[in-house]
């Protein structure tokens, strides 16, 4: 089911240019990046579980898209990378927005080299993703004014970098712990900050009708907010990161996911349903598009047999 | 690299790949990856063995400010424009400048105070001291937060809230830290000019 097969409904001449890094793109901008890689993982095979469940609730159309690496391509490679993005925007543009971010994500993943410059990578496709969003008209010629969130994350070798714009949430679970490293790019969280520091009072700040407008997302023109993790965050094995558009995580508390996730132990495609399953289960007549991606960090034992 | 475009139009770069990599996978939906036959993974480790919690490895991740704006992006969102600076003068953190914003700013030597002097060990993990702005006079203020620790304003020790204005110098454990301030009676920041998108 592909939006872009109906031609009529996107600019030609925007979604179907490439959006590439090129080399010059990798000059001097790094940052003095420890490297500080834990050699030991290198001696232990590696290998990503994945899931992913995208469900619709009570909206008439998906507006969430999500896909994740062949765990194939991640051998080969040793790189690997997920996506999801909660779309929005009136009549389909949502579900354009939120497909042209996982499709033109991965068209670039595929095309370059991201090794050592992930942070990079990430914040070259933000740009430009975001401005041929801004830039969609539908098929009279007027601009689309849709958008989506982007959350990704890329594991190279047994280092993760992560990129969030948007509502949208990452999470990740060690052992029995979990926390939210992204910020929520909307006005609840300017609110919150301004409550935290006095300025008005906490009832004042969780009241305001529109904390949940964004205020960063991939369409906006400009992105004014991106999280990034500038250096890598080491995994360790059975490190567990879970990409959720905000249908899942207003339904669910931080330690309702734990316990589902933890439940499925080694299944992520179960778990992932077991997610959105219980999120529906909820009941919430006006339940949100809700996405959840899971990704399962594991270093195998190389024995005798192979593996 | 050498960038072709398939017949679905999905570019891929032809020296990495025999055919098109976009093609060959599954599509936007559930992804079934599934279960691969037995399991030789290690033991999960215990996440206390490095000492470090889960919250100060993400926050190394994340970097400072500084790290952040090497990459030229914008970072966390801003709360609101700077007021003033702490300037370290003398200890471990010297040289180095800390932003204040309007409201109350705590210092302290954990990650999540406002003014971070983690290099310091005589000062305490949370709210050793507190620096506030009061916009509507257009004041600086500094006073004692919750710790038993005591701090200084130009050597005498600080018990109440009480005014604080440029080049004045706190004593907060073993460092000292200059104040200069942003906003005085010459400017403070006019709210309605804000750029707005």
């Amino acid at each position: 089911m592909n939006p872009f097969e109906n031609n009529q409904l996107y600019n030609d001449n925007v979604t179907t240019e490439a959006i590439v890094p090129d080399e010059e793109l990798y000059g001097d901008n790094q940052p003095d990046v420890n490297l500080n890689m834990n050699i030991d993982h290198f001696d232990h095979p590696v290998e990503i579980k994945s899931g992913l469940s995208s469900v619709i609730g009570a909206r008439s159309a998906q507006q969430d898209a999500a896909r994740v690496d062949n765990e194939y391509m991640y051998i080969e490679n040793n790189v690997f990378l997920a996506v999801m993005c909660d779309g929005m925007g009136g009549m389909s543009g949502g579900e354009i927005a939120s497909n042209l971010c996982v499709s033109k994500m991965f068209e670039a993943f595929y095309c370059v080299n991201v090794k050592g410059r992930v942070p990079s990578f990430f914040k070259f496709m933000v740009e430009n993703i975001d401005k041929m969003i801004y830039n969609l008209t539908d098929d009279k010629g007027r601009p689309m004014h849709s958008g989506s969130t982007l959350t990704s994350v890329i594991i190279e070798g047994s280092d993760l970098y992560w990129v969030s714009v948007g509502d949208s949430r990452i999470f990740i679970k060690r052992s029995n712990e979990m926390m939210c490293v992204t910020e929520d790019h909307n006005y609840g969280t300017i609110l919150d900050k301004k409550a935290r520091r006095g300025q008005i009072s906490r009832e004042e700040a969780a009241a305001d009708p529109e904390r949940a407008a964004l205020v960063s997302y991939m369409g906006i023109g400009g992105v004014p907010y991106i999280d990034i993790n500038p250096y890598p965050f080491p995994l360790m094995n059975g490190d567990t990161v879970l990409l959720c558009s905000d249908g899942l995580y207003r339904a669910l508390s931080e330690p309702e996911m734990l316990r589902i996730i933890s439940s499925y132990d080694n299944n992520m495609q179960q778990a992932a349903e077991a997610l959105t399953a219980a999120a529906i289960a909820k009941g919430k007549r006006h339940q949100d598009n809700t996405t959840a991606v899971l990704v399962k960090y594991c270093e195998r034992v190389n024995n005798s047999a192979g593996f | 690299m050498n960038l072709v475009r398939c017949m679905n139009g999905h570019f891929y770069d032809a020296e990495r790949f025999s055919e098109c990599p976009h093609c060959n996978q599954t599509t936007i939906s559930t992804v079934n990856q599934g279960e691969n036959g037995p399991d030789y993974t290690l033991p999960i480790n215990p996440p206390a063995e490095t000492g470090a919690g889960l919250n100060e490895i993400v926050n190394n991740a994340k970097g400072d400010e500084d790290a952040q704006k090497t990459i030229g992006y914008f970072g966390a969102i801003p709360s609101e424009p700077v007021v003033g600076w702490l300037v370290c003068i003398e200890g471990n953190h010297f040289g180095e400048d800390f932003r204040l914003k309007t409201g109350k700013n705590f210092i302290g030597r954990s990650e999540v105070m406002d003014v971070v002097l983690s290099g310091d060990s005589s000062v305490s993990r949370d709210r050793h001291a507190i620096i506030v702005y009061e916009p509507k006079s257009n004041i600086f203020l500094v006073q004692p937060g919750d710790s038993k620790e005591l701090f200084y304003l130009n050597d005498e020790v600080v018990l109440s809230a009480q005014k604080i204005g440029a080049n004045d110098i706190l004593s907060v454990g073993d460092s000292k830290l200059m104040f200069i301030p942003c906003c005085s009676e010459k400017f403070t920041w006019d709210v309605t000019k804000k750029d707005v998108k």
